[in-house]
C-alpha cells in the first residue's frame, strides 16, 4: 500500500473516520486540514498539512489538496463524503489525473489493490468497484466506519494557496437556526404527512435533539409545507445513510425508501402494519406516532444520552 | 452567449432492475431524463427566453440509445440541438463522462459561457460529474444551486450549506449544478415533442479513454433481517425501543 492522504474538514467527525479507513488499508498516512485548526498538531498521521481558507471554495481547496498530494507522494486520498467532500473530490481527481470512487460504504485492501462498494440506482444495487492504477481519490459515506480518538504528533507543514478571483463568496445568510443538515446527521427523526402541521414537527425536533440528531421529512410533508425542501429525504430530496433513522408516520414510497434504506438502523413508527416502510425497518412500532414520540421524549429526558 | 445543458437518462425508479454478473439488465425498463437535469434544461431555456443575447442552448449526453430519450426530452423543453456521445459500456464513471464531454467541447470549437447540469445523477447516485467537468475545462463551479442570476461576465448563485444559504459569485464561463426549486421544469406538450424529433442531433464517438475504475460485480443489497416488532403500551414500547437501540443495535 502506498502513501495515504486523509482530507480533514475541521470539526467534522466524518473526516476523523477516514483515519480508521486508512488504518484498515494499511499504509503510511498523511493528512491535510482545510483551514487553520488547532487539531492539526495532534492528528494521528506522519505529516499534517494545513492551509488558510475561511470558507470552502472549490478552486482554492482543489489547489491546496493537489499540492499536498504532490508533496506527500500519496497514491490514495480519502475524503469523507460530506457536502464539501463530494464537491471537492471530483475536482481533485480531475486535476491530478486520478480515478474517483465516490460515496463508498466499504473500502478494503485486496492483496494490494483497493476495492470499494457503493450503492447505485437509488440503493437498489451495490456495485463493487476496483480502483484504478495510480492515484485514487475515494470518498466514504459518513458513519460507514467508526471514528477514532487516537492522536499523534505529526510534522506540520503549511501549504500556500491563493484565493482564485474567479470564485468569491458574496453573502452568507444564516437560515435562522444552527440546525444541522440531513446529509451530515448521525441520527434523523423523519416525519410524514400525518404530522399534520409545521407546529407538530416541534416534537420531532425535541426528540431528534435529545438523540443528537436532526429532523427529516417525507416528500408529502414537504409538499404540504410542514418542512422546507432542504429537509426532504428521498431520491429527489437528499439521500441519507445515518446511524439511526426513525420514520414517524411515513408509509415509505419507493423514492423515500431509496433515499434512506442505507441507514444502519431503521425504526418505523406507523399505524398501518402493511406500510412498505416496515419492509426496510429494523424495528417496527405499530402505533400512532403522537402516542409514542412523547413517551420516547419523556424517557430520554429522564435518562439522557451520554454526550 | 451559448449555454450547454448536460443530461443523463436514468431508469424509471418504479421499474424492475435485475443484476447479472457484470451487468444490470435494463431490458424492458423505461428510461427518462434524470429529474435534476430537467432543472438544468429549464434554467437554460428560460435564460434564452428572457435574454436577447443567448444564441443557442445545446444539450449533451453520454450513453447508449437511452441517452437519446433524455436529449429529445430536453429539446422538447426548448433546447435547440443535441449532441450524443455514444458509449454502450454498462458502467461508466463520472470522471469518464466528464472527460468525454470536456473533449467533445474542445473538439467542437464551441465556446460556452454557461454550463448547467443536475445536482445529482440518480442512476450512478452521484454528484461528481459537474465538478469534474468544471475542472477539466478549468472553470469555476457552484454545487446545489437554488437561485441563479446570470450577468454578462459573472453569475451569482445561491446554494445551501450547513445552516445557511451561501451566495457565490463566479466569473463566466462557469458550471452551475441545479437543485430542486431553482426553476419549475415545464412538461412539453405533444406538438413540442413532435418538433423536437426534427431538431438536429449530432452523434459522436467518445474519445478513446475508458473509465479508470472497473465494476467487478453488481449485487442486491444485503437483505435486512425481518423487522422486529415492538409491542405494548406507548410507555412500554418506548422503553423497549430505547433498550434495543442501546443494547442490541448499539446505535445510542
Amino acid at each position: 500500500m502506498g502513501k495515504i492522504l486523509v482530507v480533514i474538514e475541521p470539526n467534522q467527525d466524518a473526516s476523523m473516520q477516514m483515519f480508521t479507513v486508512a488504518k484498515e488499508l494499511g499504509g503510511e498516512t498523511d493528512a491535510i486540514v482545510m483551514n487553520d485548526c488547532e487539531c492539526v498538531s495532534i492528528l494521528p498521521c506522519s505529516t499534517a498539512y494545513n492551509f488558510s481558507m475561511d470558507m470552502y471554495l472549490p478552486l482554492q481547496a482543489t489547489d491546496a489538496v493537489a499540492k499536498a498530494i504532490e508533496i506527500s507522494g500519496a497514491t490514495t486520498v480519502l475524503i469523507a463524503a460530506t457536502q464539501v467532500g463530494r464537491d471537492l473530490a471530483p475536482r481533485v481527481a480531475a486535476r491530478c489525473g486520478g480515478s474517483l470512487i465516490g460515496d463508498c460504504t466499504t473500502v478494503s485492501n485486496e492483496s494490494g489493490s483497493i476495492q470499494c462498494t457503493r450503492p447505485v440506482y437509488g440503493g437498489k444495487f451495490v456495485a463493487t468497484i476496483q480502483a484504478g492504477d495510480g492515484l485514487n481519490i475515494i470518498t466514504v459515506r459518513p458513519n460507514a466506519f467508526a471514528s477514532t480518538d487516537e492522536t499523534g504528533s505529526p510534522t506540520v507543514q503549511t501549504i500556500e494557496t491563493n484565493h482564485d478571483d474567479r470564485e468569491t463568496i458574496s453573502a452568507v445568510e444564516e437560515s435562522g437556526t444552527n440546525e444541522m443538515g440531513v446529509a451530515d446527521a448521525d441520527v434523523i427523526v423523519s416525519g410524514g404527512r400525518p404530522m399534520g402541521s409545521e407546529e407538530n414537527f416541534a416534537s420531532l425536533y425535541e426528540l431528534a435533539h435529545l438523540l443528537g440528531g436532526t429532523v427529516g421529512a417525507s416528500r408529502a410533508a414537504v409538499d404540504e409545507g410542514y418542512q422546507p425542501v432542504a429537509r426532504q429525504v428521498g431520491l429527489t430530496g437528499t439521500v441519507v445513510a445515518p446511524r439511526l433513522y426513525i420514520a414517524c408516520g411515513i408509509d415509505g414510497a419507493i423514492q423515500h425508501l431509496a433515499g434512506m434504506r442505507g441507514s444502519q438502523v431503521i425504526v418505523a413508527i406507523n399505524t398501518n402494519p402493511d406500510a412498505p416502510i416496515f419492509k426496510v425497518a429494523t424495528y417496527g412500532c405499530v402505533i400512532d406516532l403522537f402516542e409514542l414520540v412523547p413517551a420516547l421524549t419523556k424517557q430520554l429526558q429522564q435518562s439522557p444520552q451520554p454526550a | 452567449m451559448k449555454i450547454l445543458a448536460i443530461t443523463n437518462a436514468v431508469p424509471d425508479p418504479r421499474g424492475t432492475l435485475t443484476t447479472g454478473d457484470l451487468n444490470i439488465n435494463s431490458g424492458g425498463v423505461k428510461w427518462a431524463i434524470n429529474p435534476y437535469d430537467e432543472y438544468a434544461v429549464e434554467q437554460a431555456v428560460q435564460l434564452k427566453e428572457q435574454r436577447d443575447d443567448v444564441d443557442e442552448v445545446i444539450v449533451i449526453a453520454v450513453g447508449g440509445d437511452e441517452a437519446v430519450t433524455a436529449l429529445r426530452h430536453a429539446m422538447a423543453m426548448g433546447a435547440d440541438r443535441g449532441i450524443h456521445i455514444v458509449c454502450n459500456d454498462v458502467w461508466h464513471d463520472d470522471l469518464y463522462v466528464a472527460k468525454c464531454i470536456a473533449d467533445a467541447i474542445e473538439t467542437s470549437g464551441d465556446t460556452f459561457d454557461l454550463l448547467l447540469c443536475g445536482k445529482t445523477n440518480l442512476s450512478r447516485d452521484s454528484e461528481s460529474m459537474g465538478p469534474a467537468l468544471a475542472e477539466f475545462l478549468d472553470i469555476p463551479h457552484v454545487g446545489s444551486v437554488i437561485t441563479l442570476v446570470v450577468g454578462d461576465e459573472s453569475a451569482t448563485a445561491t446554494h445551501r450549506v450547513a445552516g445557511a444559504n451561501e451566495t457565490v459569485e463566479v466569473k463566466l464561463p462557469a458550471l452551475v449544478m441545479c437543485d430542486k426549486t431553482l426553476v419549475d421544469p415545464r412538461y412539453p406538450p405533444l406538438p413540442k415533442v413532435m418538433q423536437a424529433r426534427k431538431k438536429p442531433l449530432e452523434t459522436i464517438e467518445p474519445t478513446t479513454i475508458t473509465s479508470k475504475t472497473a465494476v467487478i460485480e453488481f449485487n442486491s443489497p444485503p437483505e435486512k433481517g425481518a423487522c422486529t416488532v415492538i409491542e405494548g403500551s406507548p410507555e412500554e414500547m418506548a422503553s423497549e425501543l430505547l433498550r434495543v437501540l442501546r443494547e442490541e443495535a448499539k446505535v445510542l
